[in-house]
């Protein structure tokens, strides 16, 4: 599964969002071919957003 | 009727000179009180414990606000004042989001202080017309305006008989009554309120500033809590003032090679990356519309639901594509790169008094699509800038009014109220017509709208009171709290939200803190140590734009390419960097984030202290709907039954195997409520305050805020 997948599965849209898999930052253009594997670290930080 | 006929009709009530001043590092160093009772003018110096202790815009405010009042002073009192106020860095046109000024009044919908933020540009002109604060005070007899000449020097009351009242044909007229010709339209500056103002709590004021491009007077909005409504009580139609010669240096900053350093590379960030971050320069704040829907958190039917399919005839491209003018230079100041007071042109109106006119309508930001639109379920773009529009040129605050009107729809659909009480309209939620009929009745001062104007507060106990309904589940679903309304975020799944509306100080408006993606959706802030700590951070920090005349948005709703590589990417160190930078430029004063935490804890907790003193401010106050919580109905839990009963299982560890749905709901807000409840005592003691909400004296002592008239009102709460 890449990181792009999860982003789909669980809906995550918002413009902003930092992915980090095991620590490393993972480039926007990288999400559809970053694979995640079982017992992954996967951190999806959205930034603060609103009014 | 013609400009000339209008000024031929005014009556000068008192006339009063000073001499023009020069703003030395941020401050003109003296501020303006005006008495429209007695028609008193004069000037006030701003003291160096004035500037220590409160700073400017808000705190400023909020000094003069307390030695106005008693604890016995209602809002429509004519000691209750109307303070203005920008702030030291309140002006430059270097750095995006300068031309802020803070609005604070006693409130009529929370009997407390209220304080909203406004753009436009009457702070700045007041500023370079040699006043760091405006304040009103009294109430005149017949409508007046006050006009302040700052070429000159010159302030003015006059009575006003014949202009309008409405903000979008008042602002016209001052504007064009004032400047010479129209290239000087620019130098003119207008506050009013509307007629809407006049018979409901929430009437708002609109700060005007010219559009040279469109040929329109554009109105901001100071909108929370009822200032619009103090102001024509006290029959003020407007406040004006004119300054030429508007320069970049007219703040005679510490250090303008700083200030133009760091304006430049935030300019460059914005030009870079706006397109690929939130878009502000295209659709402003409505860019979130579609992303709230998307994660459950767009207020949906009176904050039942947090989606809904027709988003999508709503969502931010659509504004885009069929109607906000786009290539404009939107900026409500000079300098403001970020750009985000769009508007719509040319849109014909459907209904009410200026049916068929084409207007210019300033919006939609994101409040007003989700309160007047998906809150009560109005999921049609051009009622959506219908309502937008009439609440602002009637100068009704929009979140007050979608949340009130949400909450009357979802009264009438549980046939709480009914046809005979709205006097025969079908309040249903997605009833355009009967929404607008609100607005326009709000105007009109009669009917149902009149009701629905005075807030959700008075609505409980009159539906209550009068038309037996039950107060408890008024309550629930009521989403008010200290007598002001919700903004339009739902809060149910992030506690941390939950404390970022409840344990406000003048009521759940989000500008102090947006928690929900760090709690809710990174899980940043798991411990409730981790969320006082936000709880406490954010605040303050936010508190901290209020006192210096800036604008919220330009901090985080861009970052910096690099801002993912920071420890804190939330706080966007490098812009809090280039504010306290900005200031130093201005000032001289060069202050660490902890200093800028603390001046921003300073006025926070005079604040609080100023609400106790009227009577609120303590833990009982901080109380919020359960809607705000968790699911107050059957078809609320049953419509998110897997999210919920998974949370009975693993947080509660409950069984929810064959239980009702009636009982579920029991338990999980017993378990919700408690979780609020440390949440209080967490937050409460991160701030420094005992577990009554009320601010402990070693903690003034720490603030510096050992005041006696502060220490006498808590002395005995501690
Ligand atoms: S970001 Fe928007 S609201 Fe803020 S100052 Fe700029 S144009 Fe005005």
């Amino acid at each position: 599964m890449t990181v792009e997948d999860i982003m789909k599965i669980k809906k995550f849209s918002y413009s902003r969002i930092i992915v980090k898999v095991n620590d490393k930052h993972i480039e926007q253009e990288d999400y559809a071919v970053t694979v995640v594997n079982d017992g992954d670290d996967v951190k999806m930080i959205h930034l603060l957003a609103g009014g | 009727m013609d400009i000339i006929t209008l000024k031929n009709n005014h009556k000068l009530l008192k006339e009063y000179k000073y001499e023009l001043g020069k703003i030395d590092k941020g401050y003109a160093n003296r501020t303006l009180y005006v008495n429209v009772s007695d028609n008193n003018i004069m000037e006030k110096p701003v003291t160096q414990m004035m500037k220590d202790k409160f700073v400017g815009g808000k705190g400023f405010g909020l000094w003069y606000l307390w030695n106005a009042v008693t604890s016995e002073t209602k809002w429509n009192d004519p000691e209750n004042e109307i303070v203005i106020a920008g702030g030291p860095v309140c002006g430059i046109t270097q750095y995006a989001g300068t031309g802020k000024s803070l609005v604070c009044s006693l409130s009529p919908l929370t009997d407390i202080p209220i304080d909203s933020n406004v753009g436009g540009f009457f702070g700045p002109l007041l500023k370079f017309s040699g006043f760091d604060a405006l304040e009103i005070q009294g109430k005149a007899e017949k409508d007046v305006i006050v006009y302040i000449d700052g070429n000159t020097g010159v302030v003015t009351i006059e009575e006003a008989p014949l202009e309008a009242v409405d903000g979008h044909v008042l602002g016209e007229q001052l504007t064009e009554m004032y400047a010479d010709n129209e290239a000087d339209k620019r130098n003119v500056a207008v506050v009013t309120a509307g007629t809407g103002a006049e018979h409901s709590r929430f009437g708002l004021l609109n700060f005007t500033f010219y559009d040279p491009r469109r040929k329109v007077t554009r109105l901001k909005q100071a909108g929370r809590g009822g200032i619009g409504t103090v102001f024509r009580d006290k029959k003020i139609k407007a406040l004006i003032v004119k300054f030429s010669n508007v320069k970049g240096d007219l703040n005679n900053p510490f250090d303008q090679a700083i200030i133009n350093k760091t304006g430049i590379k935030y300019h460059k960030e914005i030009h870079d990356l706006d397109s690929k971050q939130n878009n502000m320069r295209k659709i402003g704040t409505a860019n979130i519309i579609e992303v709230m829907d998307a994660y459950d958190l767009l207020p949906v039917m009176n904050y039942q639901y947090g989606m809904h399919p027709d988003t999508q005839n709503i969502k931010s491209t659509v504004f885009i594509e069929k109607y906000i003018t786009q290539g404009v230079q939107d900026g409500c100041w000079y300098g403001c790169s970020m750009a985000c007071a769009k508007a719509a042109d040319n849109f014909e109106l459907k209904t009410g008094p200026y049916k068929g006119q084409k207007v210019t309508v300033d919006g939609p930001e994101y409040e007003n699509a989700a309160g007047l639109g998906s809150n009560c379920a109005i999921f049609d773009p051009e009622g959506i800038l219908e309502l937008n529009f009439y609440c602002d040129t009637y100068a009704i605050d929009t979140i007050s009014f979608g949340t009130a009107t949400a909450f009357a729809m979802e009264c009438y659909e549980r046939g709480i109220i009914n046809k005979e009480i709205t006097g025969g309209m079908e309040l249903n939620f997605g009833n355009f017509e009967a929404a607008a009929e609100l607005l326009h009745q709000m105007s009109r001062g009669e009917g149902f709208g009149v009701t629905v104007g005075q807030g959700i507060n008075r609505m409980k106990k009159l539906f209550a009171e009068k038309y037996g309904a039950d107060p408890d589940f008024l309550f629930d679903i009521g989403m008010e709290q200290k007598g002001l309304e919700y903004s339009e975020y739902g809060s149910k799944e992030s506690l941390a939200q939950q404390g970022g509306y409840g344990l406000t100080n003048k009521g759940p408006q989000h500008d102090e803190a947006w928690l929900i993606f760090m709690d809710m959706v990174n899980n940043q802030i798991p411990t409730f140590e981790d969320k006082a700590e936000a709880l406490h951070y954010f605040p303050m920090f936010r508190t901290w734009f209020g006192l210096y005349g800036l604008c919220k948005l330009p901090w985080n709703d861009i970052v910096p390419a690099d801002n993912k590589y920071t420890s804190e990417p939330a706080k966007v160190p490098e812009h809090v960097q280039n504010y306290l930078d900005v200031v130093y430029g201005v000032t001289g004063k060069k202050l660490s984030v902890s200093d800028m935490i603390k001046e921003s804890e300073r006025v926070y907790n005079f604040q609080k202290i100023f609400c106790i003193r009227m009577g609120k401010g303590l833990r009982a106050n901080d109380r919020t709907p359960y809607r705000s919580m968790g699911p107050v109905t059957k078809e609320e839990y049953e419509s998110r039954q897997e999210r919920y009963d998974s949370q009975l299982k693993e947080k509660v560890v409950y069984d929810p195997e064959g239980k009702s749905t009636e009982e579920k709901i029991a338990v999980l807000r017993k378990y919700r409520e408690n979780q609020y409840e440390l949440l209080m005592d967490a937050v409460y003691k991160r701030r420094g305050w005992n577990s009554n909400a009320v601010p402990k004296l070693e903690h003034l002592k720490y603030l510096d805020m050992e005041l006696p008239e502060l220490i006498e009102v808590i002395k005995d709460l501690q």
